[in-house]
């Protein structure tokens, strides 16, 4: 893919520019589908593949990801509806871009214009990808650009013998 | 009929609920009514915990005092935004949880400067209540540190230094400054997560959970509390006997009077002097123990002091970790500089930082936020100035009530041109510390006061002509008052205030209900 197969403006087709309010998307009594959680869980995973930064078969990866997902769509306010809508954004770009282009662009060069999310892929950038990243590096994804712990993780007690953070080591000639 | 009680506690913040529950644990049958003006803020919800960490939303923040509820009138702001919580547990819902004890000059601030006033009682005598506030805040602290007589070791081990604090260390030392652990309040569950000011797992002590295990305790039969129910003013039966309190039911809109033998009021620093100054009758035409016209002066509180620099390499790829402090220092916070005001140095634990998902959330890819984290990185260095509580440094009320049927508020606080060069002076020494760690500095700067170390509002004196209470910190001029808050503080001292209002929490239950 190159720069010329995305214009200047945001990414997508009709149903990705679709208008939208920018409020957060009322739910109206669905329930995620198994298919629409193994598509959020897809995206997840692309975002780490995109920053290479995780390793997703980690069991303590994927139980934070499914415990934010679950609090989003059990309680108020009601991220089910915004989910169901990044579903159907990148369905449509993957049928636009293709599998390997589609999340990148996603993620890299989407073309959103800045402020209140006003379309449906603004919505889903805003609700769903960016969140979503919070996750990934509270998560664990902070590791792979070198710390050990990072507000959100959940490092484990810090009686155990390893340090939970990067840890002072004083030189030889201090006392 | 109305109810009778033995006591009746306005506030339900970790001076109220410590002494509840001390009192309690000498007799559990005592009958204690608990008021507290705020609501109910869930504990350990993990949907909040996802939101303050996701989108930064902080559960409590409802609770913060709204513009137009108060004013700054001094020709130096007050801040009020974010400075307590009017809720169930108090202002420790969201603290950070820095416990540090004062030091022994701080009792006698008057008697050694001139200026402030003096502890009724020395630093001595609230040592073993130090000890017992410690090991209820399960602080973890350096044994080794020496700044304060200590007669027993801190319940826990300190949390170490991280490598970023590595660099300051070797500057501190290099200008005579002794680095020290930040002693904080964490129990042993904690999983190092660095979002305390809303724990996932309840590890930092928050004046809630006390609350709830004083009311889980089944042995507690007579212990009460009501939320949403702000005391509106104490009653009086004779000019030195309180009968009770007068308190708004916010959820039916009634006002209800309840009875007690003794009446605590723990509502803060601004509260405090408020009740009493709305508790007028024709025994205290001023608001009760106001005779000398003393409540809500001498009002003070910490300014930060802030040395920031810029280092144009990161090779350490440094950015933040935990989200509270692990470097401090008390070289500065000794005898030889209480005369002109001393400060508590302290790393800011937020830098070196770079946030990661906030550049991924740009569309910045791995290769530039590689690049990103290998500099330029920012570190500072900060500190609380100490400052004195002054006559004419005041709060008042101010027409009309908030949305917790609390009355608006003014403080008015002026700083005096000592004051000033005082900060200038320490913040050139910080400056030093900065550019030998081989910085630059592009930020140094004085801020206003913080409204979340308030003292000095109702202080401790030896005669009503001096301060509110008493040693024991009953109003003068009553027999069956008490106060229990930073407000009774004749001194601020340099250093965060809870560990001390924690001890004389554990002092003032000693002091009604020992056997
Ligand atoms: C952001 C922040 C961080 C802090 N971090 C630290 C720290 O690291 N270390 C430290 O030592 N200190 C810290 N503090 C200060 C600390 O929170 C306070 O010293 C402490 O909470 C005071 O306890 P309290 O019980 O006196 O008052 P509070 O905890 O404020 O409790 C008073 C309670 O009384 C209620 N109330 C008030 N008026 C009435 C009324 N009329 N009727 C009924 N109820 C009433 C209030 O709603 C409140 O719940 C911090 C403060 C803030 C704002
Ligand atoms: S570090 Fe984490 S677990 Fe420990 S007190 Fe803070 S938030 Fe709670």
């Amino acid at each position: 893919m190159t720069d010329q197969d995305v214009s200047n403006g945001p990414i997508g087709g009709d149903f990705c520019h679709a208008p939208l309010d920018p409020r957060l998307l009322p739910r109206e009594g669905q329930n995620l589908t198994q298919h629409e959680r193994d598509e959020l869980w897809r995206l997840f995973v692309e975002i780490g593949r995109c920053w290479n930064n995780v390793i997703h078969d980690s069991a303590n990866l994927k139980s934070s990801w499914l415990e934010f997902v679950e609090a989003k769509t059990a309680q108020d306010p009601n991220y089910t509806a915004e989910y169901s809508n990044a579903v159907s954004v990148v369905q449509e770009l993957i049928e636009i871009y293709g599998e390997s282009n589609a999340y990148t662009l996603l993620f890299l060069r989407n073309g959103i214009p800045e402020g209140p999310p006003m379309t449906r892929l603004a919505h889903a950038k805003r609700y769903v990808v960016d969140e979503f990243i919070r996750v990934n590096i509270i998560a664990s994804g902070h590791k792979s650009f070198g710390g050990r712990n990072y507000k959100g993780y959940l490092g484990g007690s810090r009686y155990n013998r390893l340090p939970r953070v990067r840890a002072y080591e004083p030189s030889e000639t201090q006392s | 009929m109305i109810k009778e009680y033995e006591y009746i506690f306005v506030g339900s913040g970790v001076a109220g609920s410590t002494a509840a529950k001390r009192i309690l644990h000498y007799n559990h049958n005592t009958s204690i009514l608990m008021l507290e003006a705020g609501p109910e803020v869930k504990a350990k919800d993990r949907r909040y915990w996802w939101d303050y960490l996701v989108l930064n939303r902080q559960p409590y923040a409802f609770t913060y005092d709204q513009p137009g509820e108060t004013q700054s009138i001094g020709d130096t702001g007050w801040v009020f935004d974010g400075s307590r919580v009017t809720g169930y547990g108090g202002s420790t819902v969201h603290w950070g949880g820095w416990c540090l004890r004062y030091k022994p000059e701080d009792f006698e601030l008057f008697s050694r400067t001139g200026e402030g006033g003096d502890w009724l009682f020395s630093y001595d005598d609230l040592e073993p209540y130090y000890v017992q506030a410690e090991d209820h805040l399960s602080v973890c602290g350096d044994d080794n540190e020496n700044w304060s007589p200590r007669s027993q070791p801190y319940p826990r081990p300190p949390f170490e230094w991280t490598a970023a604090d590595g660099e300051m260390i070797e500057a501190f030392e290099k200008h005579g400054i002794k680095p020290g652990k930040m002693p904080v309040a964490r129990y042993r569950k904690c999983m190092t997560t660095g979002t305390c000011k809303y724990c996932p797992v309840g590890a930092r002590f928050s004046g809630q959970y006390i609350v709830d295990e004083l009311r889980a305790d089944s042995r507690n039969v007579n212990f009460e509390i009501r939320s949403e129910s702000p005391a509106t003013q104490v009653l009086v039966g004779s000019k030195r006997r309180i009968t009770g309190v007068e308190y708004l039911d916010l959820k039916t809109g009634e006002k209800v009077v309840a009875r007690a033998n003794k009446v605590i009021v723990c509502s803060g620093a601004y509260e405090s002097p408020k009740l009493l100054m709305l508790s007028r009758n024709r025994h205290w035409e001023n608001g009760i123990g106001n005779e000398h016209d003393l409540l809500g002066r001498y009002v003070v509180s910490h300014s930060m002091l802030k040395v920031r620099g810029e280092s144009l390499r990161n090779d350490e790829r440094w950015f933040q970790e935990y989200d509270f402090p692990t470097l401090m220092s008390r070289s500065y916070d000794t005898p030889e500089y209480q005369k002109d005001g001393k400060i508590f140095l302290f790393k800011n634990r937020a830098l070196p930082n770079i946030d990661l998902a906030a550049l991924m959330i740009d569309g910045k890819s791995r290769k530039e936020i590689d690049v990103i984290l290998g500099g330029p990185r920012e570190t500072e260095l900060q500190a609380f100035l100490e400052e004195k509580g002054r006559h004419g440094n005041r709060l008042t009320l101010a027409p009309g009530k908030n949305r917790f049927g609390l009355p608006k508020m003014k403080i008015e606080f002026n700083r005096l041109p000592k004051a000033i060069d005082n900060a200038n002076k320490h913040l050139d020494m910080m400056e030093g510390v900065i550019k030998s760690m081989g910085y630059t500095v592009n930020r140094k700067e004085l801020q206003d006061p913080g409204g979340h170390h308030t003292s000095g509002t109702c202080r401790m004196g030896a005669t009503p002509e001096l301060g509110i209470t008493d040693g024991d910190l009953r109003v003068h001029g009553t027999d069956n008052l008490y106060i229990c808050s930073n407000a009774v503080f004749p001194s601020g001292s340099a250093v965060n205030p809870t560990l001390t209002l924690t001890a004389i929490a554990f002092r003032l239950a000693d002091h009604l209900a020992a056997p």
